[in-house]
């Protein structure tokens, strides 16, 4: 409509211009923004119809020869392009608006193509950069959340460094990785997790996306399905992640733009103590002597007198006078030992360009992240350029590239460990005032006959060493390398035929540096570990294009090849004890030892041949196919070639039927087809049969055996075979955008290490067994409530509902089978048949047939010999919610975003209730508990026994130590569901005119809040947010949470 | 317009097939961090390794076996002495067994095959034969016929009566003994951890092990023929033969003794009051060496059992720990002692299944045991404990019983051949059932991976409980 108002408006314009005028003559002019009424520079004015064109400058004015009877076209991206013809004026000044359209209706899909939303026929959903780098997330992971229908995201904890685990749709794999294919710029990047965090101790690692930086991120692009990931083939089961860096691209001239932040972090949750009881088992006495012999002192419970109460006691604090000093609590002695932590970031990039065909972009980015943890830190800088040029007008070539170095002092261990400083937070004695240890090197050392001597004093020195002097001392430092880049060559034929090459690489190198101090707790002796690890992957890539139009229907095909080439290696070199203390290197092997070395190297090749097209009627009917076949190296010679096939059609029923309606404007319908694959946890080398060394060798003599893992020459790769329908709708004049899709994809022939009976030689053998299923919906919802040119009110709505079943994982009848992924104590997370993957089985208590908990002796009991299903991981439902209000040059965004469903198994509850320094513990101390559940009052003439309400009163210690242990893992299994504040976000744009003729411009100031508040969760102490790393094995189990953290923090940008 | 795209898409597949787009995949997908061949040798060091310690775990051989014959008792975390075992154990004692013992060598006896080595196919032989007569002895009937066959796709092998499973023994060692007598190749001494290569010796000990397995089974079957053809061939017949493998220093490589209870600190591990009895009756000098004396000085046992301990009565002051020299990284690792064959020679001696004097094979063992144990002076101790044939049976088994300290399982099993001495089962034990047990359950794995093997063994042999006797047992 407005384009027909503008050729109207021209054409009245030529009219009144009367007879053209052969003449030149000097047309200047000034452009400003319809907003504000600010100078635009950079704006393209060209006269219609040639090459003849100038840019504004800084104060917007341009100045260019043209025609009378021409008509000058202003562009700039991001705003509405406007013409305007000259006629008789020697200044034309206009004003131009912005393209709010625009924005979102180009869409990134496989192989980097950007493509209108309006064909496409599959659910693919962006995320512009702005979003990533106001979130000022490390991990750009995390930035997702709440933002994509239907992506599960569990960011692991609050430490520097975490990993983040993100899945599309649904688990569709046992044996490997559930996480995406990352891609930048075309070239797939490794988003492995090489940290060693189980659930009893190690670190966690960034998972390898979170090496990028959200500054250098133009638009993230999910592929959510098998459908608009089919042209990944046999890396496209768990769904792609596409995202595009940002270039120089339509810039014209010299652009400097600078983008400072600085967040300050605090624990989001903590757990929620007692006051009243202290350390020890006698609820009267207590004496400090050594930490581990005298009274009460070498437990690490709190059932001992109650605090506050005018007692006194000899405490660790009073070691070396011996004088009592007094009993009382310290409610904050945990929330104490946190620091505020701190993120600043630095960017600056330069992007420069002729605002057509040639520009570049370079870009430094400086991330320094201390966390609440005492000593744990984040570092990383990130140096990255991108250049293109027009060479002819045939030939054009690119570059692009990041190197990122990342360093952290010290990555905290996770999970049930000394090292872990939360575990002697809860294993406790809140009589303990965990700051007058911090001044460690005053502390006289833990005595002979103590398992901590030779160690600063603790409060405890039979299970813990000083929190403060392990983190000092048991460092886990990390850096790593890495180069993401490609070089791109592209070449047009003509019109309708195109081609390009491009070569890419990722290749990293870290090193992990693991340290234990002589007279740690777990390694007496100290223990000092090197894990160097390196990666690069090589793709070359090339693609033919074929794009003509037919009359009405529109031909698009496309063929290309790619050579994809990985290689791995690590060494692992292990000092088990130390000869000198504090010496941390490889030659200080304490005299007897012996010193363990491995290493490994892994390669594999896939080459890969594919097609895609699409064929278009009328701009209104679209069908889309593709297909690609891939030649793997991992599989058996015999049978690693595979196709993988697509095919999808969409629908505009709005413009077939030319609905022209305003509550209507636009209607899609699309379905399609798909089937990609997957090695699951195939690794290199598991098909031919090998001996294998021992890492550890006796003595000087080399052990050689037989593995226990027995390989097949017979597997074939994992299928997901997947069909979705969808829709999109807009209505009220697009004020309303709806898009629905539903989806059913399942995954095949899952490549599976069996359990078989170790009689047969091994305990292991490789098969295609299993058989998982996704389906579910995903919605979302935009409307732009408000829409005036000061104020702007937009609420978008996502949602996802899933289905997640394991349909099988072996091929025994009648058996209800089960793969362990991974566990804490008596529970094992397990993918079992007939269940969501990721189900918590463990032991839980005996039940009469009503379900009421049997007690005995007061005691309730646990059904040792029957372990069961008691939770899941899988949710039923994400979804999140953002307001986005705009008034003149304020922007407020907010953002909830919801899991409802799925289970964590929280030991944090379970040690914390044994060891009684959970404010639940409270209950019965002094009068006792009569447990809820029944007993037995006798016994029926079957001989069967018959139960009536418990009624014995038993103490609040014996009680909690009998329903809260390893034995039983029910009574700390909860719903992990929860509805958080992700973000509260404030920004003010700063008019440029304000600056006047200071060289400042696009100046905003922006207030970000992250994690602002868990609004829900029906889970005590910890964030249900939860893992000990992003690796599947690790989800749904907890102790010891490192807290997640709330962030507050304020950004800076402006451009130069 | 299709006609189009399958000319590409055929055109390409075409260019990747004559350029051949798997050319090279064996060469990237063959394995550069491991062999895919072999020397045989290179596995018998890991296969002994793995032998020796599940029998000197703790947790295996220290608490079902030298906690089961009484040997060993605890003053906390005595679940296993109550009869109550841990349930790893059970399945790693089954799972080493198979997967790195019996598997590992039946892997070198067919690279024994394959070199024509016919000195090390003996010796693989005869590290399956110990393998299998541990398995069968602990678990009774199992999987030996279709055992270890999942390279040929079994992974279900059915479970074959002890008797099958022992007269497979004897033909091995049988065979064993003939490969080994043929001189005719040889074992690589640097990976021997028992004999450094020693071939001759390896027959030695093939046939000291027959004649143990011949003793096994004499309650069911008349093995004097056997026995007596056994007795002329090599055997054992000084320390210096006998089968055992020297531990090292430092971990892991270290005793599993020392490296459970000296560096992980668990000082729970004590002598129960009937090893103290016994020896001091008899005046045994090998007391001081096999139990340390308690906080009063004194040596004291605890009885087995007791579910509340520690207590005032049984504490880890007031008992007796295990003695220094048995907790010493580099105590060795027994496959087969010369004493045990002195005491089996004596006992068949006795019952007259063998020729010979059952005194001196009797005073044989005891000086064995003695001189393992740094006693050097014989004469006294001997005078007091002379062999008195109406008696014999009973003091061979004690005398066995006591040399077999250390080597829980085979002296549990033993015991539960002869009975000898007289035990008092656990007082409170955590099970119903009185009884000190007669076997392993089987691992609770089988009953998922091998279900139908695992019934019809069930079906046959007996409920699958500790108090199941295993066929020999009489």
């Amino acid at each position: 409509m407005r384009r027909i108002i503008l050729l109207c408006l021209t054409a009245v314009f030529m009219l009144a211009s009367g007879v053209a005028w052969a003449q030149e003559r000097t047309v200047t002019g000034r452009v400003t923004s319809a907003e504000d009424g600010s100078a635009l520079p950079g704006v393209n004015v060209v006269v219609k119809g040639t090459t003849n064109g100038t840019v504004t400058d800084v104060n917007g004015n341009y100045t260019l020869t043209a025609p009378s009877e021409g008509v000058l076209v202003f562009t700039f991206i991001g705003l509405q392009s406007r013409e305007e013809a000259i006629g008789t004026r020697n200044t034309v000044d206009i004003q131009m608006t912005q393209n709010v359209q625009q924005l979102t209706e180009v869409v990134v899909t496989a192989l980097g193509v950007e493509r209108e939303e309006k064909s496409l026929t599959y659910a693919v959903q962006d995320v512009s950069g702005d979003a990533l780098t106001q979130a000022r997330e490390t991990n750009v992971v995390n930035s997702l959340q709440g933002q994509v229908a239907g992506v599960q995201i569990t960011n692991s904890s609050g430490a520097p460094g975490a990993s983040s685990r993100i899945v599309l749709r649904g688990a569709s794999t046992i044996s490997g990785s559930n996480s995406p294919l990352f891609v930048i710029d075309g070239i797939p990047i490794d988003n492995t997790n090489y940290g060693d965090a189980y659930e009893s101790g190690g670190s966690d690692m960034p998972n390898g996306a979170a090496d990028i930086n959200p500054d250098d991120i133009e638009t993230i692009s999910v592929l959510k399905g098998p459908v608009a990931a089919a042209l990944y083939g046999n890396r496209g089961a768990n769904g792609v992640i596409l995202i595009t860096t940002k270039s120089g691209k339509d810039t014209k001239g010299f652009g400097v733009s600078i983008n400072h932040s600085t967040t300050f972090d605090t624990p989001l949750r903590l757990p929620d103590y007692q006051n009243s009881y202290g350390q020890g088992s006698s609820n009267t006495y207590f004496e400090y002597v050594d930490g581990q012999n005298g009274f009460g002192d070498g437990v690490d419970e709190s059932w001992g007198p109650p605090l506050d109460r005018g007692l006194e006691f000899i405490q660790f604090q009073d070691y070396e006078d011996g004088t009592p000093s007094p009993w009382v609590s310290h409610p904050d002695n945990i929330k104490d030992f946190y620091n505020v932590g701190k993120t600043i970031n630095n960017n600056v990039a330069i992007s420069g360009g002729d605002g057509a065909n040639n520009s570049f972009r370079l870009s430094v980015s400086d991330m320094r992240q201390d966390g609440i943890i005492p000593t744990s830190t984040m570092d990383r800088t990130t140096i990255t350029g991108s250049a293109s040029v027009l060479l002819n007008e045939k030939l054009d070539a690119s570059l692009s590239g990041s190197y990122i170095t990342s360093h952290s002092d010290n990555l905290i261990t996770v999970g049930y460990n000394n090292e872990n400083p939360v575990q002697q937070f809860l294993w406790s004695g809140r009589n303990v005032d965990f700051n007058a240890l911090k001044n460690y090197k005053k502390l006289p050392l833990a005595p002979a006959g103590t398992a901590a001597a030779g160690t600063p004093l603790n409060w405890n020195n039979q299970f813990q060493n000083n929190p403060y002097w392990v983190l000092d001392n048991n460092k886990h430092v990390y850096d790593k390398d890495r180069i993401i880049g490609n070089v791109k060559l592209g070449y047009k034929f003509n019109d309708w035929l195109s081609a390009y090459v491009r070569s890419g690489v990722d290749t990293w190198s870290s090193k992990n540096a693991d340290r234990a101090a002589i007279g740690t707790n777990s390694f007496l002796e100290g223990f000092y570990q090197e894990i160097t690890r390196r990666f690069t992957e090589v793709n070359h890539f090339f693609l033919a294009s074929f794009n003509k139009k037919y009359n009405e229907i529109g031909v698009n095909f496309n063929a290309g090849g790619n050579i994809m080439e990985q290689t791995y290696t690590n060494q692992v070199s292990e000092l088990p004890a130390l000869q000198l203390p504090g010496v941390y290197n490889l030659s200080n092997l304490k005299s007897g030892y012996t010193a363990v070395n491995t290493n490994r190297l892994d390669r594999e090749k896939i080459n890969s041949v594919l097609f895609n097209g699409q064929l278009s009627y009328k701009d209104y009917l679209f069908l889309d196919f593709s297909g690609r076949n891939d030649w793997w190296s991992i599989l058996p010679k015999d049978n690693n070639s595979y196709f993988y096939p697509s095919a999808s059609v969409s629908a505009v029923l709005t413009d077939i039927f030319e609905v022209n309606s305003d509550a209507l404007t636009f209607l899609k319908l699309r379905a399609g087809w798909s089937q990609v694959g997957s090695a699951g946890g195939l690794n290199p080398y598991s098909i031919q049969q090998t001996y294998s060394f021992r890492t550890d060798a006796w003595g000087d003599v080399p052990l050689l055996y037989n593995p226990q893992t027995l390989n097949n020459p017979n597997l074939k790769p994992e299928t997901v075979t997947g069909i979705e329908v969808g829709l999109a709708a807009k209505f009220l004049r697009n004020r309303i955008s709806l898009d629905v899709t539903y989806f059913d994809q399942t995954s095949k022939d899952l490549i599976v290490e069996v359990e078989v009976s170790p009689a047969s030689g091994y305990e292991f053998a490789w098969d295609n067994v299993g058989e998982i299923r996704n389906k579910g919906i995903e919605i979302q919802l935009g409307a732009d409530l408000v829409k005036t040119s000061d104020l702007t009110v937009g609420v978008n709505v996502n949602f996802a509902k899933f289905n997640n079943e394991v349909v099988s994982v072996n091929n025994i009848d009648g058996d209800e089978g089960a793969i362990v992924l991974g566990g804490q104590w008596n529970v094992n997370l397990q993918a079992r048949e007939g269940h969501p993957f990721g189900v918590l089985f463990g032991p839980g208590f005996a039940r009469d047939d009503d379900g009421n908990i049997i007690h005995e002796n007061g005691l309730p009991v646990i059904a040792q010999d029957e372990y069961k299903v008691l939770g899941d991981i899988q949710p039923d439902w994400t979804g999140g919610v953002s307001l986005n209000v705009g008034y003149k040059g304020f922007s407020f965004n907010t953002l909830v975003d919801a899991k409802m469903g799925g289970d964590l198994y929280s030991m944090t509850t379970t040690w914390g209730r044994t060891a009684g320094v959970l404010e639940e513990t409270l209950k019965g101390r002094e009068n006792g508990i009569v447990g809820n559940g029944v007993m037995q009052i006798g016994t029926n003439e079957g001989g069967d026994p018959i139960y009536g309400p418990n009624a014995v009163a038993v103490t609040a210690e014996a009680y909690n130590h009998t329903a809260y242990s390893q034995n039983v893992a029910e009574s700390s299994i909860f719903d992990a569901s929860y509805v958080k504040l992700r973000q509260i976000m404030l920004t003010y744009k700063i008019p440029n005119k304000v600056f006047g003729r200071l060289p400042f411009k696009d100046v905003s100031i922006g207030f970000v809040a992250r994690n602002v508040a868990l609004l829900y969760s029906k889970i005590p102490h910890v964030d249900p947010e939860s893992a000990f790393s992003s690796e599947d094995k690790d989800q749904g189990l907890e102790f010891g949470q490192l807290p997640s953290t709330r962030s507050l923090g304020f950004n800076i940008n402006f451009k130069l | 317009m299709s006609k189009y795209i399958k000319h590409i898409f055929a055109g390409a597949l075409l260019m990747c097939t004559a350029i051949s787009c798997d050319s090279d995949f064996e060469e990237i997908n063959t394995n550069p961090n491991a062999p895919v061949e072999a020397p045989g040798d290179l596995l018998m060091a890991d296969i002994q390794r793995n032998a020796m310690n599940v029998v000197y775990s703790t947790f295996i051989g220290g608490e079902m076996g030298e906690g089961w014959v009484q040997h060993w008792s605890w003053v906390q975390y005595n679940d296993a002495e109550r009869y109550s075992p841990r349930q790893t154990s059970i399945e790693d004692t089954w799972d080493v067994y198979y997967e790195d013992v019996v598997s590992d060598a039946r892997s070198m006896e067919l690279l024994a095959v394959e070199d024509e080595n016919k000195a090390l196919e003996g010796a693989a032989k005869v590290m399956q034969a110990f393998g299998y007569s541990l398995l069968t002895d602990l678990y009774g009937d199992i999987p030996f016929t279709e055992a270890i066959k999942g390279g040929e796709s079994n992974f279900t092998p059915a479970y074959d009566p002890q008797e099958t499973v022992y007269n497979g023994i004897l033909t091995l060692l049988e065979d064993a003994n003939t490969l080994l007598a043929s001189g005719e190749g040889s074992i690589d001494g640097d990976f021997d951890l028992i004999y450094g290569g020693d071939v001759t010796k390896w027959q030695k000990f093939a046939n000291s092990l027959k004649f143990r397995a011949l003793m096994r089974i004499s309650g069911k079957r008349d093995v004097s023929a056997d026995l007596q053809q056994l007795v002329t061939r090599p055997m054992f017949s000084s320390n210096d033969d006998e089968a055992k493998m020297a531990y090292l220093a430092t971990q892991p490589n270290a005793n599993p003794i020392y490296e459970t209870i000296v560096q992980g600190n668990r000082l729970e591990f004590k002598v129960s009051d009937v090893l103290v009895n016994t020896l001091t009756n008899l005046n045994d000098p090998r007391l001081p060496v096999y139990a340390a004396e308690n906080d009063a000085g004194e040596y004291r046992g605890k009885p087995a059992g007791y579910e509340d301990v520690p207590n005032d009565t049984y504490n880890y002051n007031n008992v007796s720990g295990i003695g220094a020299f048995y907790l010493e990284p580099d105590l060795p690792g027994y496959f087969m002692s010369y004493a045990e064959l002195e005491f089996l020679k004596a006992e068949a001696a006795q019952k007259g299944l063998i020729s010979g004097s059952a005194a001196e094979f009797y005073t044989g063992g005891i000086k064995a045991s003695l001189d393992f144990n740094g006693i050097t002076d014989h004469a006294d101790y001997l005078s007091g404990v002379q062999y008195n044939a109406a008696n014999g049976l009973q003091q061979i088994g004690t005398q066995k019983w006591i040399a077999l300290f250390g080597q829980g399982l085979e002296a549990w099993t033993e015991w539960r051949r002869t009975k000898i001495p007289v035990l008092t089962p656990a007082a409170e034990p955590i099970p119903s059932t009185i009884e000190i047990p007669s076997r392993f359950p089987y691992p609770a794995t089988e009953q998922t991976t091998n279900k139908a093997s695992y019934d019809a063994a069930i079906e046959r042999q007996g409920e699958n409980v500790l108090w199941t006797k295993v066929w020999w047992m009489p």
